[in-house]
């Protein structure tokens, strides 16, 4: 544990023990969401599951470097993760993304993957908000997770025909935000 | 709207906690909800803060969504504002 670290967090009022809780959570999310994207994206196949498999690769590869950066903040904190695998799936913050009985409807695979983006875009505004002015170092590393979430969703729901994103996908390196936490 | 609407006091409400395979039911804006199917709130815990059994209205106002992902659950009935003195002569429709 990083002792002052934690301890300018108590002292400014913020719950470390909830806060710790919410992000082991999140980190589960990240990680599972990388696994269940690995059976997706391997699904995505055709005329129309070509097209995406790009796109769910790149945030395949966010989330993974999501569960990553998460990592060392809840061990300086305090925290830890879980000693089980299988406990720390189960703790998931968002539900499993689990492939569709029928991969080829390429609408319902949209839905898990813009579900799965809209899920951690709340989940990490939440984190922002508690830690906003009060703990800066998980409310800098939220702010660049969520900024990269924001980009997922917007990705995704392009194609279930809500109108443009004003995004264009990602180019370059991956985790343009949360890059500066991986090195 | 047509059957009677099943009511609840804010004591009434606590059983339904979603501990030990007891159903999960929140209220929120004077509706109960049973949202014991939801992923969310497995063993009556939402996103570690908030607890099934609850009137939650006032701590939707911090959450990261609306009220309207309460419309994806079952409407159980209707809370009554919190009477400590009327909880016993209510105690008839508990049943469950
Ligand atoms: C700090 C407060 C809260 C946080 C951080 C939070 C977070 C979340 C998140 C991230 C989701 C997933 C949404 C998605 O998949 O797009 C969710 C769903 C939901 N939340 Fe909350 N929430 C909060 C407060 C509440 C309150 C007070 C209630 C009830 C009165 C509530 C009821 C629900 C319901 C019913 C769902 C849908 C669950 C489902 O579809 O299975 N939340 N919440
Ligand atoms: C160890 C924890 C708790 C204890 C010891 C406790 C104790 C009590 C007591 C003694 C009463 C008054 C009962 C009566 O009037 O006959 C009460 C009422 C109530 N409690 Fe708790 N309580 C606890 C936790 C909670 C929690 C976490 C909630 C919310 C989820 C809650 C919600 C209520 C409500 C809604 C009432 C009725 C209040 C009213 O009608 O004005 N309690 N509790
Ligand atoms: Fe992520
Ligand atoms: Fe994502």
């Amino acid at each position: 544990m990083a002792k002052v670290a934690r301890e300018m967090v108590e002292k400014a009022g913020v719950n470390v023990d909830q806060l710790l809780e919410l992000l082991v959570k999140n980190a589960s999310a990240e990680l599972t969401t990388y696994y269940y994207y690995t059976i997706l994206r391997a699904n995505l196949i055709g005329l129309e599951g070509e097209g995406l498999k790009e796109i769910a690769e790149a945030a395949r590869i966010e989330d993974r470097n999501h569960f990553e950066a998460l990592m060392p903040r809840i061990y300086e904190l305090g925290g830890k993760l879980p000693d089980s695998m299988v406990d720390f799936h189960n703790i998931s913050a968002c539900p499993p993304a689990k492939l569709p009985a029928n991969p080829s409807d390429i609408r319902a695979m949209l839905t898990v993957l813009v579900e799965a983006e809209r899920c951690a875009v709340r989940g990490y505004t939440h984190i922002c908000n508690l830690t906003a002015g009060k703990d800066h170092r998980t409310y800098d590393l939220a702010l660049a997770i969520l900024n990269e979430e924001v980009e997922h969703e917007s990705w995704f729901s392009e194609f279930l025909g809500e109108g443009p994103s004003g995004h264009f996908m990602r180019r370059g390196e991956t985790s343009p935000f949360v890059g500066k936490f991986l090195r | 709207m047509h059957a009677p609407q099943r009511t609840f006091t804010p004591r009434q409400l606590r059983r339904y906690d979603g501990k030990h395979g007891r159903a999960a039911y929140v209220a929120c804006n004077g509706i109960v909800y049973d949202v014991s199917r939801s992923y969310h709130w497995q063993t009556g815990i939402h996103w570690v803060q908030h607890r099934a059994g609850c009137d939650l209205t006032a701590e939707m106002t911090h959450a990261p969504h609306g009220s309207d992902l309460l419309e994806r659950f079952p409407r159980v009935g209707v809370l009554i504002p919190k009477t400590h003195r009327t909880d016993t002569a209510r105690r008839s429709n508990t049943s469950d």
